[in-house]
C-alpha cells in the first residue's frame, strides 16, 4: 500500500478555529432573535406514580403572551418508543416518575411560558409507588407501570420480550454456553458477589434544545442538539406524518455521550398546533431528570475457577432498574452482555432483566451497559486472583482470549490487543515496584489495573456521497455527528487522503436529513469505522467516476490514472495532466456561446460517488444468545491506576492513571488520546463521585452541578506520569484497520479504582459511586447510610 | 423570575428603598447567591436592591488600637489575596480561598456571604472563630451584632428587611493566635463543604498550654456551630495528643445534624466533624 | 421591566434593550448576537459563561446585566486582536487538541487568560487549581492544561 500522508497523522480538527473563536452555531444558537418566535415550557409530575384525573388549562391557556397549551388529549392515542413502543408523547391517563410531561406550553417569552405551566391545574390520585427494581420484578409485585405491557408493540428485538417472571420485567436477555453446573462442580473456588452501580447522567454542556419552524409547503423544519439527523426522522411515526414532512437538523453537538432528543416531540406538537415556530430548552435541571441517564444495575457474579487459575464457568444474573419507560434500555440490556468478550469463559450463562421503577427512564451512556457489567466482572477477577494468591495481571493474561477463539456469544475474536494493553498500562504503573506509603499514617497508596473493551454494533448501516468540485475540492456528506470526537476531522482525512488534497479543501457538510444520506448515527463507537468506511468507499466510487471521464480525455485506461490536488494525471507519464475543470461541458470543444459557462459534464450534473457500508450480522439465538457475528469490532483497553485513600475520611484520590487502548489503527492518533482522556475522567466520576440522590418520594435531589458532581480539572491527574498510548491490533472490516473508540475509553477505570482501593486499604467497595462516606463506611463499618426522607 | 432592578447611589438611598419595598425587595451585592436564589425561586423579590454602586464600602482596614475594620462590599477574591490580611488574619484569606472557584471570588462578597447566612459558609464561621461583629444599618441609625447572635437559622440572620450590613469588625488577635480552617467535600473548594471547621488557637508563651480555643463547625447545625464544650477541653491545659482526642470527641458529641442532608449522613457528619476537629488542632500544633 | 442600557463589550459601546432581570449571559447572546459565550449549569458552577468584566473572570450567567453597565467587558469574540491574530491561547488550544465539543471552550480560554493575566508563568497545580471552577465533560482536562501552559510560554 502506498504510504499514507494524511491518515494517521495529528492533523488539527478542522472544527477547531471555529470552536475557539466562538463562532460555532450549535443548536441551541439557533432561532435567536427570530421575530414571532414562540417559546416553549413543559409541566411535569409532581408524583412518582399517579392517575390524571382532571386537567384544568383554561386558567393558564388566557394567561399574557400564551398561545398554546397541549396535554395528553391534544396528542395521538398510539404509544412510541424505541425497542417497545410504550409512551406516549404526553401523559394519558397516568403519571409514572417525578418528572413525567403532562403538559407543553408556548408562548411569546420563556417567562409567559413558564408562568402558564403554574397556572395548569392537575387533579392527581397518587398510586403506590415502587422504586427498587428487586422488588419490582417479582411476580407478585403490587404495584404495576404497565399493565398493558403484553400488547406493547416490539418494533425490533422482539424476543426479548419472552420468559418475563414478572409483571414489571419488560425485557430479558440470555446467553448461554457450554453448562455452567458442570463447570461448578468441576472448579476448586467457588466466589460470589453482588455489585451495584447509582444512575449517572451524560452532563452534556449543551442543554437539550430544538426548534421547530413551520415551513411555506406544510413540511417542519426541526433543529435540534442530537442525534441524529436522520434517525430522528423517525419521530414522524408518533405524530403520523411522513417522513418527507420533517425535516432534522442538527449542527456541532455540545457533548453527547448518548441521547438528547427529549425536546424534539415537545416543539414539534407545539409547531404543528400553533403553526409558529417554537423553540424549547431545558433546563438544567429538566436534562437530569428526563435525561435518559445511565442504567442502574444491580449485579451478581458467580465463577467457579481451577487452583491454577482457569476460569471455568461464569453466571451473571443482571437486574436493571430502567425507570418508567424502556427507551432504549432493552438494547443496552442486551449489549451488556458484549462486555464477556474479553475472557475465555467456556461455560456461561447470563440472565439480565430490565424492570419497570417509577424512577425516570433510563437511555443510552457511553460504554451502554458494558461499563455497569465490568464494573462487576473486573472486580471480580481481582477477588479470584486475590483469593489464588495470583497477582492480578497474570490472572487476568491468562484467561484474556486470542485472536481466532470463540467468545461466550459463539463470535470469532479478531483484532484484539488485550493482553498488550494489559502489559503496557501494568508496565507504565511500575505495576511490580512496591509503594512508598506516605509517612501520613492514615494516607494509604494502591494500584489497581482492569481491562475493558467496546463493541461496536453489528447490525447497523451507514452510507456517504462524496462529490468532486470542479475547482478541486471535495464535499464529504455523511449522516453522522460530531459531537467532539472529531468525526467530521476523520472523514475529511480520509477524503483528503483518498484525493491527495490538504485538508482545507475538504468540506463535511452533516447533520441534515434533506441533504446528507442515511445513516444509524453516531454511537455504539461505530462512526469511525461504518462512516469511515462508508466515506472511503464512495471516495473510491467518485474516483472510478473521475478515472473513467478523464480516460478518455487522457487517451488511456482508468486503472492507469490517479489524482492529485484537483489534477488527473496518468501514473506512468505524470506530466500527462488533465486538470479536473476540465471535465466540465463548458471546456468541451463542442461548447458554443452560454454553454461555455456550464460546469455540469457532457453527461451527467457532477462526479458523485456514493457507497453504504452496513453489518451482516447475525439474529442471535434468543434462547442462548449465540451468533457467529453479532458485533462490528471490539476496541479494547488495559488500564492501571494508583489512588490514595484517607482512612479517617474516604476521601479518594486518583494520583495516577496509565492507559494503553487497542484501536485498530489510529487516524488521528492525538485525537484518539483526546478520547481516552476523556473517558478516564468520566471513569472517575463516576467511580468516585457521580450519582443520583432519590428521596423516598421519587423525587431527585440533586439535578444541578453543585450536588451531582464531575470531575474538576484538579480531580483528573495530568502530567509525564500518566502515560497513555494506543496499540494497533488493525481490524479486517475498519477503514485501513481503524475501530472506534471512544467509549471503551471509560470501560476499565471505575474499576481499576476500585481494585486500587483494595490493594490499598483491604477493603472492597462493591456500589459505585465510592463516595467518601461508602469508602468509610467499609473501612469503619460504621451505621449503614439511609437515602434522605422527605422533610416533614 | 421578573424583578426590576434598582441602583441607588448612597447607604440613604438604599435604606429608603428597603424601607419602601419591605419583604418585595432583596439586597444583592455580587449575586452570586441571589440569582441562583431567583432563578431556583426560592426567593420571589419584585425588586433587587444594588448596593455596589455605593462608595467606600470596599474596604480593608487594620490598626494596632481597634482591629481590623472589612467593608461589606469587599470582595471574596480581595480578602483571599489581601497581604495585609495574610499577614495579620491569614485564617480569613485561608477560608476565602476555598470558597468556590476564583470567578465566583471575584464577585462574591463578605457581606452577601453573611448574610445569606448559610451554616457552611466560610466567611461566617471564620467570623464568628474570631468573635468578629456586624454593623447594622437601619432607619434607627448603627447597631453592632456580635456574630455570635447574628445568624438565627438556615439562611436566616438578624437583619430587618429595611436594614443593610456595611462592615464587619474583627478584634485584635491575640498574640501567639493560630488558625485553621478545612473544608470537607469529595472535589475540592468548589463544592459546598459536607462538613467545615475553623479552629483558632491561642497559646501561652508555653507553646504547649491553650489559653483559649475557638472552634466553629459547620454544615451540622442551622448556623455555624460554636463547639464550646470541645473549647472548655482545651482551655488552660497542655495540648497533647490524648487532649487532642477528647477534644475532637466532644465536638462529636456536642453535634446532631439534620437527617436529610444530601450531602452526608448523620454519623457520617459527625465522624467528619471529630477526624477534622483533630486534624485541624495538630496541624496547628505542628507549626 | 424593559430597559435600554448601553453596554462595553470588546471595546465597542452598543445600546440594547434588555429586560431588568436578565444574565449578563443572556443579553450577550440574545441581545448582542454573542453567542460565544455559553449558557449551560444555570448555576455558576460550569463556568461555560465565563467573560472578563474590567479584567476578571466572571460568571455571566450569574451576573445581572444591569450591573454590567458602565464595565469593560470581553468575551472570545474580542480575544482576536486587531490583525486577525488568535490569541495564543486560542492558538495552543488548536495545536495541542484541547478542544472537543467546544461547549466549555470559551469560558474555557476567557478563564486562562484572566489566570495568565494575573500569573503569566502558573505552575501545573496553578492552572488546575485557577480553573477548578470551570468544568469539562469531554476532554479530561490533560490537554487543556497543557495548552494554557503551552500558551504561557509563548506569551
Amino acid at each position: 500500500m502506498a504510504e499514507l500522508t494524511v491518515i494517521g497523522k495529528n492533523i488539527v480538527k478542522i472544527d477547531a478555529l471555529e470552536k475557539v473563536t466562538g463562532k460555532t452555531k450549535y443548536a441551541s444558537e439557533e432561532g435567536i432573535g427570530i421575530p414571532g418566535m414562540l417559546y416553549g415550557k413543559i409541566l411535569t409530575s409532581p408524583y412518582a406514580h399517579a392517575r390524571i384525573l382532571n386537567i384544568d388549562t383554561s386558567k393558564a391557556s388566557r394567561s399574557k403572551g400564551v398561545r398554546a397549551v397541549l396535554t395528553g388529549k391534544d396528542t395521538p392515542r398510539h404509544r412510541d418508543g424505541i425497542l417497545i413502543d410504550d409512551r406516549h408523547v404526553l401523559c394519558h391517563e397516568r403519571v409514572r416518575f417525578v418528572g413525567d410531561t403532562i403538559a407543553v406550553v408556548a408562548a411569546d417569552s420563556v417567562e409567559a411560558a413558564e408562568e402558564a405551566t403554574k397556572l395548569i391545574q392537575v387533579e392527581y390520585e397518587a398510586l403506590p409507588a415502587i422504586f427498587n427494581a428487586e422488588e419490582a420484578m417479582q411476580p407478585d409485585c403490587p404495584v404495576i407501570l404497565h399493565p398493558e405491557l403484553a400488547n406493547y408493540n416490539r418494533p425490533a428485538y422482539g424476543y426479548l420480550g419472552n420468559d418475563l417472571p414478572g409483571p414489571n420485567v419488560h425485557t430479558h436477555h440470555k446467553i448461554r454456553k457450554g453448562n455452567v453446573d458442570k463447570g461448578f462442580q468441576e472448579a476448586d473456588l467457588i466466589i460470589e458477589n453482588r455489585f451495584q452501580n447509582d444512575r449517572i447522567t451524560h452532563c452534556q454542556f449543551e442543554l437539550y434544545n430544538s426548534v421547530c419552524y413551520p415551513e411555506s409547503d406544510g413540511s417542519l423544519t426541526l433543529w435540534t442538539s442530537g442525534r441524529n439527523a436522520i434517525t430522528l426522522q423517525n419521530m414522524c411515526r408518533e405524530f403520523n406524518l411522513s417522513r418527507s414532512k420533517l425535516r432534522v437538523r442538527t449542527s456541532y453537538t455540545g457533548g453527547m455521550y448518548g441521547l438528547k432528543a427529549r425536546t424534539a416531540r415537545f416543539t414539534i406538537l407545539l409547531a404543528l398546533k400553533t403553526d409558529r415556530p417554537v423553540k424549547m430548552v431545558y433546563t438544567r435541571e429538566d436534562c437530569f431528570i428526563d435525561g435518559l441517564n445511565r442504567l442502574p444495575k444491580i449485579i451478581y457474579v458467580k465463577d467457579g475457577i481451577k487452583r491454577d487459575g482457569t476460569i471455568l464457568a461464569r453466571e451473571i444474573k443482571v437486574i436493571v432498574n430502567t425507570g418508567a419507560y424502556t427507551d432504549y434500555a432493552p438494547l443496552t440490556i442486551r449489549n451488556g452482555g458484549f462486555h464477556a468478550s474479553q475472557y475465555r469463559l467456556p461455560n456461561y450463562k447470563w440472565d439480565a432483566y430490565g424492570v419497570y421503577t417509577n424512577e425516570p427512564p433510563c437511555g443510552p451512556l457511553r460504554g451502554f451497559g458494558n461499563a455497569e457489567a465490568l464494573w462487576a466482572t473486573e472486580q471480580q477477577m481481582d477477588i479470584a486472583a486475590d483469593k489464588l494468591g495470583i497477582d492480578p495481571l497474570e490472572f487476568r493474561l491468562l484467561n484474556t482470549v486470542d485472536e481466532g477463539e470463540i467468545d461466550v456469544r459463539g463470535q470469532r475474536v479478531h483484532s484484539i490487543g488485550a493482553k498488550e494493553c494489559l502489559r503496557k498500562a501494568a508496565e507504565w504503573i511500575d505495576w511490580d515496584k512496591p509503594l512508598d506509603q506516605p509517612k501520613d499514617k492514615h494516607i494509604k497508596i494502591g494500584k489497581g489495573i482492569a481491562l475493558g473493551n467496546k463493541y461496536s454494533l453489528g447490525d447497523t448501516a451507514s452510507s456517504a456521497m462524496v462529490k468532486t468540485n470542479l475547482d478541486g475540492t471535495i464535499e464529504v456528506f455523511h449522516g453522522g455527528d460530531d459531537c467532539g470526537q472529531g468525526l467530521n476531522t476523520v472523514v475529511a482525512q480520509i477524503a483528503a487522503e483518498e484525493f491527495h488534497v490538504p485538508i482545507e479543501k475538504v468540506k463535511v457538510i452533516f447533520g441534515d436529513s434533506a441533504r446528507v444520506p442515511y445513516d444509524y448515527g453516531t454511537a455504539s463507537s461505530r462512526s469511525t469505522l461504518y462512516i469511515g468506511n462508508a466515506v472511503l468507499l464512495a471516495c473510491r466510487d467518485a474516483k472510478k467516476k473521475l478515472f473513467e471521464l478523464a480516460a478518455k480525455k487522457l487517451n488511456t485506461t482508468p486503472d492507469g490514472i490517479d489524482i492529485r490536488d484537483g489534477k488527473l494525471f496518468i501514473i506512468s507519464d505524470p506530466q500527462k495532466v488533465l486538470d479536473i475543470s476540465g471535465l466540465a461541458l463548458g471546456k468541451s470543444p463542442e461548447a458554443t456561446g452560454l454553454v461555455k459557462w456550464a460546469t455540469c459534464l457532457e453527461e451527467g450534473a457532477g462526479i458523485i460517488g456514493t457507497a453504504s457500508f452496513w453489518g451482516h450480522a447475525d439474529q442471535e439465538d434468543p434462547e442462548t444468545g449465540q451468533g457467529e457475528r453479532l458485533s462490528m469490532s471490539v476496541a479494547y483497553g488495559g488500564q492501571a491506576v494508583e489512588v490514595a485513600v484517607d482512612t479517617e475520611t474516604g476521601i479518594v484520590k486518583v494520583l495516577r492513571v496509565c492507559s494503553a487502548f487497542d484501536n485498530g489503527k489510529s487516524i488521528n492518533p492525538k485525537m484518539c488520546e483526546a478520547q481516552i482522556e476523556g473517558g478516564v475522567a468520566l471513569g472517575i466520576g463516576s467511580a468516585l463521585y457521580e450519582g443520583f440522590i432519590f428521596n423516598d418520594k421519587g423525587e431527585l435531589l440533586n439535578p444541578n452541578f453543585h450536588d451531582y458532581k464531575i470531575c474538576s480539572m484538579i480531580n483528573v491527574p495530568s502530567g509525564d506520569n500518566n502515560k497513555l498510548g494506543m496499540v494497533e491490533y488493525p481490524h479486517r472490516a475498519g477503514p485501513y484497520g481503524a475501530k472506534g473508540v471512544g467509549e471503551a475509553a471509560m470501560t476499565p477505570t471505575a474499576p481499576a479504582i476500585a481494585n486500587a482501593i483494595y490493594n490499598a486499604i483491604g477493603v472492597r467497595l462493591y456500589h459505585m459511586p465510592m463516595t467518601p462516606e461508602r469508602v468509610l463506611q467499609a473501612v469503619r463499618k460504621i451505621e449503614r447510610y439511609h437515602p434522605p426522607t422527605t422533610k416533614k | 423570575m421578573r424583578f426590576d432592578y434598582l441602583e441607588p447611589k448612597t447607604i440613604t438611598e438604599a435604606l429608603s428603598l428597603l424601607r419602601k419595598y419591605k419583604r418585595d425587595a432583596k439586597v444583592i451585592a455580587g449575586g452570586t447567591d441571589v440569582m441562583v436564589q431567583a432563578r431556583n425561586k426560592t426567593i420571589k423579590p419584585d425588586y433587587l436592591v444594588d448596593i455596589t454602586n455605593i462608595p467606600s464600602l470596599d474596604y480593608i482596614r487594620y490598626n494596632n488600637k481597634h482591629g481590623l475594620r472589612i467593608g461589606a462590599l469587599t470582595t471574596i477574591r480581595a480578602l483571599e489575596i489581601s497581604a495585609e490580611l495574610q499577614n495579620r488574619y491569614p485564617i480569613i484569606s485561608q477560608a476565602a480561598g476555598q470558597l468556590g472557584s476564583v470567578a465566583i471570588r471575584n464577585v462574591a462578597t463578605l457581606g452577601g456571604n453573611l448574610c445569606n447566612g448559610l451554616p457552611s459558609a466560610e466567611t461566617a464561621q471564620v467570623m464568628l472563630a474570631l468573635s468578629a461583629e456586624a454593623k447594622i444599618i437601619g432607619p434607627n441609625g448603627e447597631r453592632y451584632v456580635p456574630f455570635a447572635d447574628f445568624f438565627t437559622g438556615t439562611g436566616k440572620t438578624v437583619l430587618k428587611p429595611d436594614e443593610l450590613l456595611i462592615e464587619i469588625k474583627v478584634p485584635k488577635l491575640q498574640p501567639n493566635s493560630f488558625g485553621k480552617y478545612i473544608k470537607h467535600s469529595p472535589r475540592g473548594t468548589i463544592d459546598l463543604a459536607i462538613v467545615n471547621i475553623t479552629v483558632i488557637i491561642t497559646l501561652e508563651t508555653d507553646k504547649r498550654i491553650c489559653r483559649n480555643a475557638s472552634i466553629v463547625l459547620g454544615a451540622v447545625a442551622p448556623t455555624p456551630l460554636k463547639a464550646k464544650k470541645a473549647e472548655k477541653v482545651l482551655k488552660g491545659k497542655k495540648i497533647t495528643e490524648e487532649l487532642i482526642n477528647i477534644a475532637a470527641q466532644a465536638a462529636y458529641d456536642e453535634v446532631y445534624p439534620r437527617e436529610d442532608s444530601i450531602r452526608g449522613s448523620v454519623e457520617y457528619k459527625r465522624e467528619m466533624v471529630r477526624v477534622l476537629t483533630a486534624r485541624a488542632i495538630k496541624e496547628i500544633m505542628a507549626r | 421591566m424593559k430597559r435600554e442600557i448601553e453596554l462595553k463589550v470588546n471595546g465597542i459601546i452598543q445600546e440594547v434593550v434588555v429586560e431588568s432581570w436578565w444574565s449578563l449571559a443572556r443579553v450577550l447572546r440574545e441581545g448582542l448576537g454573542l453567542t460565544g459565550t455559553k449558557i449551560s449549569c444555570e448555576s455558576g458552577d460550569c463556568g461555560a459563561c465565563t467573560v472578563l468584566i474590567d479584567g476578571k473572570a466572571v460568571k455571566s450567567c450569574l451576573y445581572p446585566v444591569m450591573k454590567a453597565k458602565n464595565k469593560d467587558i470581553v468575551t472570545i469574540e474580542g480575544l482576536i486582536d486587531q490583525q486577525g491574530q488568535l490569541h495564543p491561547l486560542q492558538d495552543a488550544f488548536i495545536k495541542h487538541f484541547a478542544v472537543q465539543c467546544g461547549y466549555c471552550t470559551p469560558g474555557m480560554i476567557i478563564a486562562a487568560k484572566a489566570l495568565l493575566d494575573e500569573n503569566p508563568k502558573p505552575t501545573e497545580e496553578q492552572v488546575k487549581e485557577y480553573l477548578s471552577g470551570n468544568l469539562c465533560r469531554c476532554t479530561g482536562y490533560k490537554k487543556i492544561v497543557e495548552s494554557i501552559l503551552a500558551a504561557a510560554e509563548k506569551i
